[in-house]
């Protein structure tokens, strides 16, 4: 991992089209401005984590799955049948 | 125009090309397979598969999280918008994926990672909401 010391104020720049920004450095956070083109799509890395792995374990149901999740909705919906 | 598509859970199935659903960089985790369909249950349920036209393995139940949090709101980011070509939110659908854990007593509702789907060009995107109290494992069950 390449490590850089940055100011406030101060830019990286990745390739020809990504610039990162120190905007603010407060009470133990760092407040980042980014520029990148459309197509690349910034996450905060946690929460990206968090949908994917849920996406894996979700690729994992079965057939009877819809119906176990429609009973269990039904069941716990009564006023909405 | 139909195409012949197989699929572990439902056989070989024809599935009418217009219904196709290009999901842009995919489903998170799934990055290259970006071509899905629906396969609807029954009409009182809320829950459909969104079957790959790609993977035969590749299926997820999803639902329609206004089924299970009447107040479900998004805060579209506007590259999202543009990603998928919205203009108006009212040729949008949005499903939430489930999961059912090994204990089926266990299911959750990944309302962080809505899949929004403008119907009228049938694009969609996965997006993931950094700044939304709403869990990966939502649940509803009592």
């Amino acid at each position: 991992m390449l490590v850089l010391t940055r100011k406030e104020g101060q830019t990286i720049t990745i390739g020809d089209d990504i610039r990162i920004t120190i905007m603010e450095i407060k009470s133990g956070q760092v407040k980042l401005g980014i520029d990148a083109p459309k197509s690349v799509t910034i996450y905060r890395e946690e929460i990206y984590l968090k949908v994917k792995q849920e996406n894996i374990l979700a690729a994992k149901a079965g057939v009877p799955d819809l119906q176990r999740v429609t009973e269990a909705w039904l069941k716990a919906r009564p006023q909405k049948r | 125009m139909t195409m012949k598509v197989s699929t572990t859970r439902f056989g070989d199935l024809d599935v009418e090309e217009k219904a196709l659903i290009l999901v842009k960089e995919g489903i998170l985790g799934f990055t290259g397979l970006e071509r899905y369909f629906f396969l609807e249950s029954d009409r009182t349920s809320p829950f459909k598969w969104l079957q790959s036209a790609e993977d035969p393995e590749l299926a997820f139940v999803v639902v329609d999280p206004r089924s299970i949090e009447p107040d479900y709101r998004i805060a579209l980011e506007p590259e999202d918008a543009e990603a998928i070509c919205i203009e108006n939110l009212e040729d949008c659908v949005v499903y939430c994926i489930v999961t059912v854990g090994k204990d089926p007593s266990r299911i959750t509702v990944n309302l962080a990672g809505p899949i929004l789907i403008n119907t009228n060009i049938n694009v969609g995107k996965q997006l993931v909401l950094t700044d939304s109290d709403y869990s990966t494992r939502h649940t509803f069950l009592g």
